[in-house]
């Protein structure tokens, strides 16, 4: 057997067999973010065979305290990228493969379908229900992690129809029915200190493995919360919900369902960058900057860039297509109206505050 | 008895361990919480008595905790 995993090989409870079982299986990480970055790292050192990775992301400066695969030359570039050339550096007899995209119920039940395991590392209420839906449709089982500040949850979930009537827990037993939007602060709004997703993550890709090798009791039917300042563990068992309580709390129960609920789009889908990640991304080729303010307009932007005004932008919004565009106008405001109308087509950043805060 | 707070809810009730009232059930624990702290109406959050979440109102004792657990989405 490979030397590589020898310590893992020493340990009791795990063999050759145990090690084969890693290596045939293919583990879904949505979200290369926080949590996603360590379970993926842990993950592909101890042998996984079949990564998959969903994110539509890029690396930008404010992720890089906690988003451990990544360094400074790869500001800019797309996550899933950056992930799978750090994690085939890592081990290389893993097979990484990508999903350059916001998983969008169009897909997910597909993506999904071709995993053993799914790692939900997402960063959004939206992202996160879907998968807790689709994983319970599939019966796939699925590691749930969040964090929030100094704060974080894992689980597994694992819907199965089961004889007997025995129990079994989707994210909906949890958690029936999203929040209101802004009702809970995103990592963006309320900070996240990086070695909290690191703790969180890494307990992802844990009961991974737990649940891929048999050995050990996966987190099923189990809440754990962690508290950083107070460095300490709180569980709570769960209660599974009436399978004939109302229809919203029991999320789609057919493919068909599934295609027609009602998910929040709530995300935007373009990425406001600030001025490090915004100087990175004009370095790059093929990223068209585009200045839409109107002609005449001062100071002129002191680099390479098309003009495009909103006004006219309005008239048109699908003059670009298939393009990579960092907007920008005067202080980030019309740029903002500019990336809602061009995201459709295009992978859209817009500056945050605009020339008026621009430095090089 | 004991109420432990995670997440916003700690800000919102200002510690992260509370003590209460006793409290007959689950829903007289939430009117009563309610009131003392009203940001606390119309959050999202799971109740768990004793390690164990619910899903609809529960007897308590003098001696229950109750977790008060919000969900996250930061990843």
């Amino acid at each position: 057997m490979n030397a590589r995993y020898q310590r893992q090989l020493l340990l009791p409870g795990w063999g050759p067999d145990t090690q084969r079982r890693l290596s045939q299986a293919a583990v879904l990480v949505i979200g290369a973010g926080g949590l996603g970055c360590p379970a993926l790292q842990y993950l592909t050192a101890a042998g996984i065979g079949h990564i998959g990775l969903v994110d539509d992301d890029r690396v930008s400066v404010t992720d890089l305290h906690r988003q451990i695969l990544y360094t400074d030359a790869d500001l800019g570039v797309l996550k899933t990228e950056a992930a799978a050339a750090a994690l085939s550096r890592l081990n290389p007899e893993v097979q990484v493969r990508t999903y350059p995209f916001r998983l969008t119920k169009e897909r997910a039940l597909e993506v999904i379908g071709g995993y053993d395991v799914v790692l939900d590392a997402s960063d959004n209420f939206a992202t996160r229900y879907l998968v807790g839906d689709a994983c319970a449709l599939l019966q796939k089982p699925l590691v749930y992690g969040s964090v929030m500040r100094y704060e974080g949850q894992v689980s597994v979930f694992h819907k199965k129809n089961q004889p007997g009537g025995a129990h079994s827990f989707g994210y909906r037993d949890l958690f029936p029915t999203p929040p209101a939007p802004g009702e809970v602060p995103s990592c963006d709004e309320g900070g996240v200190l990086g070695v909290v997703a690191g703790i969180i993550g890494n307990l992802q890709a844990l009961e991974a493995i737990k649940l891929l090798t048999g050995l050990g009791e996966p987190l099923i039917g189990r809440l754990l919360t962690y508290d950083a300042l107070g460095q300490r563990f709180y569980e709570v068992a769960l209660t599974p919900r009436d399978v004939n309580g109302p229809r919203n709390v029991h999320g789609p129960q057919t493919a068909g369902e599934f295609a027609a609920w009602p998910y929040p789009d709530d995300e935007c889908r373009y990425a406001t960058v600030d001025n490090a990640t915004f100087n990175a991304l004009r370095a790059r080729e093929n990223v068209l900057v585009l200045d839409v303010r109107e002609p005449g307009e001062l100071p002129m932007a002191p680099f390479p860039h098309e003009r495009w005004p909103l006004s006219r932008l309005r008239q048109s919004p699908d003059v670009y297509q298939d393009r990579t565009i960092v907007v920008f106008c005067q202080s980030g405001i019309r740029s903002r109206e500019a990336a809602a109308l061009l995201a459709g087509r295009n992978i859209v950043f817009q500056l945050k505050n605009g020339m008026a805060g621009w430095t090089r | 008895m004991t109420v432990l707070t995670f997440g916003r809810i700690v800000d919102i009730c200002g510690a992260g361990v509370l003590d209460v009232a006793p409290q007959p059930d689950t829903d007289s624990l939430e009117a009563h919480l309610h009131g003392r702290y009203p940001e606390l109406k119309g959050l999202t959050y799971v109740l768990a008595v004793d390690q164990k979440t619910i899903t609809g109102n529960t007897p308590l004792h003098p001696s229950s905790v109750v977790a008060v657990l919000p969900p996250f989405s930061g990843g």
